[in-house]
């Protein structure tokens, strides 16, 4: 119980650490609307002042503004739909990590370099690798015209995540910019990484209402990245479903012991009772044989789950390439350590066998002496 | 406390028109049919009789580790039958010691604390539970063996560390299930002297039930069971001899 609980513990934190390092981040900031519509003339308000803002945030470790466009990537082999996104390639280095996912060539560093770094999955539909030509055809942002644009394939990446291998392509944040006729400071979305994880689900810090003001809006991951929380109450179903069967059968496992202990030793029992130990001492004597019983069993399986999150803490549970919830683990999970575990479980182990030994006590406690006597085995 | 003798101790404890049937296994076993007893104080009784003639079913009732199927007994003038458990455990516990054909001593205790386990249920403090412990398992020639347990003790001395568990409470009456069953004659002798010895210095009344010869020999009173029933009495004949 203690190392599944751990485990389904470093799920969920695997789980919001993919979630939110790979593309997401732990926060945004965005205009009202904008991921409903995803226009990219839906821009962040004061994007500049805003920027500035973030910059004296204790919380916020790193932020990087993107420009969403959506358009088509075309190559002699063919086309696909993409969602173009311009991004500042130092800032977005720090928080998405393209230049870890980069398989062949390089993330284009500079908007001289009109490079377009596309997707594994993307780059083997349309047959293309670093330094070929493709077109990238995008609708501008307030006429609705279109905008055609031959950029070099800078570089190939590879995430696992099928959403951003096959239907997004990186450029450098300007040349999106004039792609899609958007003002130099214009930003769809401000993704931010904070120095503690947990400061992305804390709602109740005036962050949020600071930077969600006039038209933009400021959200942690937990509303960005839903199935992490549905996640939680899987998990959390989960395992109060095991809980239940472990328990259920750590009582029967309990009765049945002491019942069969019982009936070894009726005799003993009889005796006792023969020479002047009541009903109820002899009932107290058994149930607190259960409770020794169930206080040695909770000394070694802690260890041995302590033992289990240790090992398995250190080394990792290897999931990666695996998808869950529409997040693909980049990392091994590492069972979570928690007080808890080793106070509630134990504890509510040791209540529930206690309780489980009342019933085989009464049983035996309730016989009179001469009967104990001759039903020994 | 004197002995009273035969027929000159008030009685102790006595049964009148005890029934018993118990089910084996389903089927109704009548082991006893009407037994009439009544034990003195001080008397050295044994209660023999072939094998199913009803001897520990009847000394179960006696003591009332078993109700009686009908009839009803009474010890020191109060009604067994109408004991709450509480009240019964609680005679058992200061009225009445056991000893047991196959010892029964608690195997993880020790001769000492088998013996202590009665006092303790009698709330008596630890320095005075030591001193009266010594104090008997010196009577029964065990006071250097104190400390072992019963698997390091021979069939003879676990039985005496019985008798002194028995002896702990300094009860009333004394009852014997084929105490020495499992001991040779030399060692089954030894044991009964030291019963022998607490019935003549301390008054203790002793009821046991046996085959054994040498046992119903140093009785001073044999009754004899037969088919759940008392065939023969020599208390009775006895008093008629008397009459």
């Amino acid at each position: 119980m203690i190392f599944y609980d751990g485990t389904m513990e470093g799920t969920y934190d695997s789980m919001v650490v993919t979630a939110t390092a790979t593309w997401t981040g732990q926060g945004q900031i965005y205009r009202e609307g904008y991921p409903e519509r995803l226009e990219s003339h839906v821009t962040v308000e004061s994007a500049d002042s805003v920027m500035a803002g973030l910059r004296r945030e204790a919380h916020v470790r790193y932020f990087t503004p993107r420009v969403e466009v959506q358009g088509m990537v075309s190559s002699a082999a063919g086309y696909a739909s993409a969602t173009v996104t311009g991004v500042s390639p130092p800032s977005e280095c720090r928080i998405s990590r393209p230049d870890d996912a980069v398989t062949e060539g390089a993330v284009p560093i500079a908007d001289s370099v009109r490079g377009l770094l596309i997707g594994h999955d993307m780059a083997d539909d349309l047959e293309l690798a670093p330094g070929d030509r493709a077109v990238v055809t995008v609708s501008m942002a307030d006429s609705g015209g279109i905008h055609q644009e031959m950029v070099r394939i800078s570089g190939v990446y590879h995430t696992g995540d099928p959403e951003l291998d096959g239907f997004r392509a990186l450029v450098p944040i300007d040349l999106a910019r004039g792609m899609a006729g958007l003002d130099p400071s214009a930003v769809n979305r401000i993704v931010l990484v904070f120095d503690d994880l947990q400061f992305g689900a804390d709602t109740i810090s005036s962050f949020w209402d600071r930077y969600s003001r006039g038209a933009n809006v400021a959200v942690g991951w937990p509303e960005l990245v839903p199935q992490v929380d549905i996640l939680r109450e899987m998990s959390g179903m989960a395992i109060s479903i095991v809980g239940l069967i472990l328990f259920g059968l750590v009582a029967f496992g309990v009765v049945n012991t002491l019942f069969m202990s019982i009936y070894e030793r009726m005799f003993e029992f009889g005796v006792l009772r023969a020479i002047g130990t009541t009903a109820r001492r002899l009932g107290a004597m058994i149930v607190l044989e259960s409770a020794c019983l169930a206080a040695v069993s909770l000394v070694i399986g802690s260890a041995l789950g302590l033992a289990a999150m240790l090992v398995t803490g250190h080394t990792g549970l290897d999931f990666t390439g695996i998808e869950f919830s529409g997040v693909t683990f980049y990392q091994p999970i590492y069972p979570v350590l928690r007080w808890q575990q080793f106070v509630l479980y134990p504890a509510g182990l040791l209540v529930l066998t206690t309780l489980t030994g009342v019933y085989p006590a009464v049983h035996a406690a309730g016989r009179k002496p001469a009967e104990a006597m001759r039903r020994s085995l | 406390m004197d002995n009273g003798g035969i027929g000159r101790g008030t009685a102790l404890i006595e049964a009148r028109g005890v029934h018993k049937t118990y089910s084996d296994n389903g089927v109704p076993v009548e082991a006893v049919r009407g037994v009439d007893l009544t034990i003195r104080r001080g008397e050295f009784t044994s209660l023999v009789g072939p094998s199913g003639s009803g001897k520990t079913t009847l000394l179960n009732v006696m003591a009332g580790l078993d109700d009686p199927t009908e009839g009803e007994v009474e010890l020191a003038g109060t009604r067994i039958s109408e004991m709450s458990g509480r009240e019964l455990s609680e005679l058992r516990r200061d009225r009445i010691g056991f000893i047991f054909q196959a010892y029964n001593l608690i195997p993880v205790l020790s001769a000492e604390e088998n013996v202590e386990y009665i006092m303790l249920l009698q709330g008596v403090d630890a320095d005075e539970r030591h001193r009266r412990v010594m104090e008997i398992l010196d009577l029964v020639g065990l006071a250097d063996m104190a400390g072992r347990r019963p698997s390091q003790l021979s069939g003879g001395q676990q039985q005496r560390v019985a008798v002194a568990r028995a002896m702990a409470a300094e009860p009333e009456l004394i009852l014997a299930d084929e105490p020495t069953a499992n001991l040779d004659s030399e060692t089954s002798g030894g044991l009964l002297d030291i019963m022998h010895d607490l019935n003549r210095d301390t008054g203790m009344t002793f009821l046991f039930s046996t085959h054994d010869e040498i046992v119903i020999e140093r009785a001073e009173r044999v009754v004899t069971l037969r088919d759940g029933r008392v065939s023969k009495d020599t208390a009775a004949e006895s008093e008629e001899g008397e009459g």
